[in-house]
């Protein structure tokens, strides 16, 4: 063998083994491993729910060429290439599974605010429905009251009261006495029983009788005897079955008179006993009154 | 033919099979207007928003595929361009999903919202 012939074996061996060596392993490889970690958990994670078969099945034939390439001893670079190309295919199955499940989530989250939508439309109108039946009946109870109230002032009217800051008075006069006499005479006995029905009817108002005299006359007697006129009418009243805690008698004598003592018709004015009916409490009372005074 | 001669042609037949299984093949234009249309598309999903990185990585792989054209290696070219392919498709999957899974919250959160306003509403 010459020493041309030794060089070009050597020279043809060497690249042989060369290349060779580059193109093939059977070194276990990290990419390959790496690829199958990640297949097998986005294989196994399609209990979880929705998931791509179609992305998954292309995983897997990459997987497969990635393994058959490594069985077959195809070199390290395209045992690694092949694997690459497996695990992004993983990967990409995962995301879009994982897009199908939130997909799927959302459906069901559009028809469930869908529902509450209409749950909470019909809980705001049952609201509104009660807030209108609410001041309707405040409504109502208002215009109750002051239609009672009406009737009541108009029938004190009808007893021939008067409106007074007071509140609402009737005056008898000393048509219902004799001259000097407490006792109420017989023609006094409808005034009172129309005094005694309106009570009645309206048990919150109470009763205030003043007895009040002219100038004639001793100042003591004439207290006294408007005592006794106002206490008069109040056992007359209570004779018609009104409660005495309603009724409260006082006299004044000469001292309020609502006229001058100098002529007949004022003193006759002076001699009465005024019925003054308390204004029952009421948060309406003020408007009737100014109603009615219009 | 002396042993030189034979020596010298299995020399040649090896090199010559041996290089051409490694070496290259006619240009992957396809592969790379392919592997370009994906990126373009996973852009447009915002990828590079969502998945920024897997992006990057498939432009880059882009890049180096076209200098490799340059340099007729065809082969590693179109190598690298099936992994750019594959990663322009994992950035666009990644960037759909996020953006279903943020719309998923943000129903969720109205949802919520609604439910606490039933809930003060029938106080």
């Amino acid at each position: 063998m010459t020493k041309n012939t030794k060089i070009a074996l050597a020279v043809a061996a060497g690249l042989s083994i060369a290349v060779t060596t580059g193109c093939a392993s059977k070194q276990p490889n990290e990419a390959l491993d790496s690829a199958r970690a990640t297949y097998d958990r986005v294989s196994n994670n399609t209990l979880q729910g929705e998931y791509s078969t179609e992305d998954l099945n292309v995983a897997k034939t990459k997987m497969d060429s990635a393994n058959r390439a490594f069985k077959t001893k195809k070199d390290a670079g395209e045992v690694s290439h092949r694997a690459y190309i497996a695990e992004q295919y993983a990967l990409i199955a995962e995301q879009r599974s994982e897009l199908l499940r939130y997909q799927a989530k959302i459906e069901n989250g559009n028809m469930e605010r869908t529902r509450i939508q209409v749950d909470l439309r019909a809980t705001e109108a049952r609201t509104l429905q009660a807030e209108a039946e609410n001041l309707q009946q405040q409504v109502s109870e208002r215009e109750a009251e002051l239609a009672r109230q009406l009737k009541e002032i108009e029938e004190l009217k009808a007893l021939q009261a008067t409106n007074t800051d007071r509140g609402m008075v009737l005056t008898l006069g000393d048509v219902l006495f004799d001259t000097g006499e407490s006792t109420l005479k017989a023609s006094a006995r409808f005034n009172i029983e129309r005094v005694a029905s309106f009570l009645k009817k309206y048990p919150d108002r109470k009763l205030t009788i003043e007895g009040h005299t002219d100038n004639v006359g001793e100042a003591d007697y004439n207290y006294n005897l408007s005592v006794e006129r106002a206490f008069s009418v109040r056992s007359a009243l209570m004779a018609q079955g009104i409660d005495v805690s309603r009724i409260q008698a006082k006299g004044f004598g000469e001292d309020m008179p609502v006229a001058s003592n100098d002529s007949a018709t004022g003193r006759q004015q002076n001699r009465r006993v005024d019925l003054i009916f308390d204004q029952p409490e009421s948060n309406f009372s003020e408007t009737v009154i100014s109603e009615i005074d219009e | 033919m002396d042993i030189l001669n034979i020596a010298k042609t299995t020399a040649l037949v090896l090199a010559v099979t041996q290089f051409a299984a490694c070496s290259s093949g006619p240009p992957p234009k396809q592969e790379l207007s392919l592997t370009q249309a994906s990126i373009r598309s996973a852009e447009a999903a915002d990828a590079s928003t969502h998945a920024p990185k897997a992006l990057r990585t498939a432009q880059q792989k882009v890049e180096e595929a076209e200098a490799l054209m340059a340099k007729k290696k065809h082969d590693k070219a179109k190598r690298l361009l099936t992994q750019a392919m594959a990663d322009a498709e994992l950035a666009e999957a990644t960037a759909e999903a996020e953006k279903s899974r943020v719309a998923y919250e943000e129903l969720q959160q109205s949802i919520d919202l609604m439910k606490e306003e039933i809930a003060r509403v029938q106080d």
